[in-house]
């Protein structure tokens, strides 16, 4: 089985069986330019992505290599956030820090599968919640200035779903 | 979550409701502009109503009135926005004056104009209207006489869908439209007076018919058929057409019009002797995914069903031609070869038996509306997101069960005739298997209030039961139990937006029934419970 080379941003190198790597729209594309070959020793550098989130999406892609591909989004509005497999829901149980860092590897590395299941995560972590809560809950700071928050309010306001 | 870019929190919004979207905006400024990405603003709609306005509105030497506030902070509201997109509907005519600033400044943004019961300056308005040169979608309903003029102006290339119902056009003012969307892709009518009398038309056109002859259609006078086939020659894009009853249009459509979307409504007007015509001209049609046909005999669908492969909405509302047998037999056994089919609506205008639906699979069916057996509706397709059965008198409790077994994608769940649905069947049903269903309405059933005790499901928005008895309460001569069962309900499915709830009452009257006199007080409950409620009725 092929294998590729994965370097992280901090020069960790990590050899991953290409089918898996190929989860990575990104890593797939590059390698398909580069025109990489089986006994290739070229590494793929991956300057977005650090040692530790690298091993946590190859984890997450190793379990996940024979999940059929997601389905298209369909034109439906509210999409559902309560179909987290057991798996995925014990994966994602990390600190916040490491939640966002691998929706950003996932957005990154084009991984369609991980970025929907993560996103949803903090789609749950938000339902329900006031902005004020939701303030506290990521340590956000409130940068409207009164006349804009009012703004936003009125536009709520006359707003419609079609 | 600083490093989290807008782009990717839109992406996490898309899990969001609209009014939990509504509520993030609100979070700082990143997120309010998350909340407005261009795939949210473009479902999202600004309406202007004149009736908000105070009813005591001082008018000035014009007759018109002098101020008009609650217009003031709608237009300022729009102008202060920071949206790029704009969805606007504008009901009434007072406002017309002025309006032009927020056409002048949101020019580049605004996407779609709704306008709605205009009585007059038509002209001005549309001038400001097809100013936005991004417009997309422009609609006129109810607008006593459409006029416009001759000014030359730029084409608005991204103009794809104009609409017009209730609206009183003339040739001249059509033709003038139609040049400034040289793109279009959809055009619809409705109730529109459009003249199809040979006689009148050739009062107005004496050469139509001539092929020797050429023949303008600018008439200011009549809005005709032969103009808007005429129009149609040279579109080179239409693919949609709604055409309500106007099927004139339809039969004299030219051929290089392939269309993909169809609607046409025969309700009080038809030859019979044009049914057949419309049939075959439907049956040549084969790059059509989209066919409403309503009021027409079942033999139209039967001689254009079958050929038309590429279907994905059959939305039918027939009426049975005596050889229905015949009829039913040949469309519904061309549904096993559309495998693209994703709305089935088959109507009847009459009472009528249950469709015998063929034995097969359509994977991609996710709604269905009609006479059905239930037992083969689940067979044909598990994927039903929206299922309304007419017919509900012949449903057994445990068709019932195999609708709530089977069916777990259901959203919307409608059914009629609910005779035999009682509080035993309904207590017995696993109800909340289905976990995304966020509409529910039962009509004609024999439940009581005792109903509500059952009904769980997290995702509901909308409930709607007709015929629940109160009997109890009646006896008891108090409503504190139903009070009661309403109070819990509001923890099982605190996501209710909507609750209609129509009581038993077989003609007894408030005099009559002492407790129907504290309903009131039972829909203040509703609204003191659920936290998200915006109609609640109980009758």
């Amino acid at each position: 089985m092929p294998m590729i080379k994965l370097q992280s941003s901090d020069g960790e190198v990590f050899q991953v069986d290409f089918e898996i790597a190929k989860a990575s729209v990104t890593i797939k594309t590059m390698v398909e330019d580069l025109g990489l070959e089986e006994e290739d020793e070229e590494i793929v550098p991956l300057p977005n992505v650090n040692a530790g989130i690298l091993k946590k999406v190859i984890q997450w892609a190793t379990y996940h290599k024979d999940d059929p591909p997601p389905p298209e989004d369909d034109e439906g509005r509210e999409k559902r956030t309560d179909d987290i497999s057991s798996w995925d829901a014990d994966f994602l149980k990390v600190d916040q820090g490491t939640l966002f860092e691998l929706i950003l590897a996932a957005n990154y590395l084009d991984i369609k599968g991980l970025l929907d299941v993560t996103c949803k995560t903090v789609a749950n972590m938000i339902k329900g919640k006031t902005p004020e809560e939701i303030r506290k809950t990521f340590n956000i700071k409130n940068d409207f200035t009164a006349a804009e928050e009012d703004q936003v309010r009125k536009e709520n306001e006359w707003c419609e779903e079609k | 979550m600083d490093a989290i870019p807008s782009e990717i929190l839109s992406e996490i919004f898309k899990y969001l409701s609209f009014s939990e979207r509504q509520q993030m905006a609100l979070v700082n400024t990143k997120w309010y502009y998350a909340s407005i990405h261009p795939e949210f603003a473009r479902n999202e709609v600004f309406g202007y109503n004149e009736n908000a306005e105070k009813l005591d509105l001082t008018l000035g030497d014009d007759g018109l009135p002098s101020d008009l506030p609650i217009f003031n902070e709608f237009k300022s509201m729009l102008l202060n926005s920071k949206r790029k997109f704009f969805n606007l509907t504008f009901d009434g005519s007072l406002y017309v004056y002025r309006v032009f600033p927020i056409f002048k400044n949101l020019a580049d943004y605004i996407v779609s104009v709704h306008i709605n019961n205009l009585a007059r300056h038509t002209d001005m308005l549309l001038d400001a209207i097809l100013d936005c040169d991004k417009l997309e979608q422009l609609e006129f309903k109810g607008v006593g006489d459409l006029t416009y003029g001759n000014t030359t102006r730029q084409q608005i290339l991204s103009l794809k869908r104009i609409y017009f119902e209730g609206a009183n056009l003339t040739d001249f003012c059509f033709n003038n439209i139609m040049r400034c969307a040289p793109n279009l892709e959809e055009l619809g009518f409705e109730n529109c007076n459009i003249l199809i009398w040979h006689q009148a038309i050739r009062r107005f056109y004496p050469n139509y018919k001539d092929s020797k002859k050429k023949q303008t259609f600018n008439s200011l006078d009549i809005f005709s058929y032969v103009n808007i086939v005429n129009y149609l020659e040279t579109a080179k894009n239409i693919k949609t057409l709604r055409l309500g009853n106007n099927y004139h249009i339809f039969l004299n459509l030219p051929i290089h019009i392939k269309l993909v979307s169809l609607e046409l409504n025969f309700k009080n007007l038809c030859f019979t002797r044009d049914y057949a015509k419309v049939g075959d001209k439907l049956s040549t049609m084969s790059t059509l995914e989209y066919l409403d046909l309503i009021h027409f005999p079942c033999c139209v669908l039967a001689s254009c069903v079958p050929k038309l492969c590429n279907l994905k909405r059959l939305n039918a509302h027939y009426f049975l031609c005596g050889y229905q047998d015949e009829c039913f037999s040949k469309v519904l056994n061309s549904l096993k070869n559309k495998k693209n089919l994703k709305e089935l609506m088959m109507v009847s205008l009459e009472d009528s038996v249950p469709l015998e639906i063929p034995d097969c699979t359509l994977e991609k069916l996710t709604t269905y509306i009609g006479l059905t057996n239930v037992f083969k509706i689940t067979r044909m397709s598990q994927n039903l997101t929206r299922l309304k059965i007419l017919n509900g008198d012949i449903l057994t409790a445990c068709d019932y069960k195999l609708i709530f077994k089977n069916l777990i994608g259901l959203q919307k769940l409608i059914i009629d005739h609910c005779f035999q649905l009682d509080d035993n069947v309904f207590s017995d049903l696993p109800i909340n298997n289905l976990k995304a269903l966020n509409t529910l309405h039962l009509f004609h059933t024999k439940l009581t209030y005792q109903c509500f005790k059952y009904i769980n499901n997290k995702e509901l928005r909308k409930v709607w039961i007709t015929d629940v008895s109160i009997e109890k309460c009646i006896e008891l001569n108090d409503m504190s139990d139903f009070k009661n069962v309403l109070k819990a309900f509001s923890g099982f499915v605190p996501e209710l937006t909507t609750l209609n709830i129509d009581i038993l009452k077989e003609n007894r009257s408030c005099q009559d029934i002492e407790v129907f006199s504290e309903i009131p007080m039972l829909i203040s409950t509703v609204y003191n419970n659920f936290k998200k409620m915006k109609i609640c009725s109980i009758n």
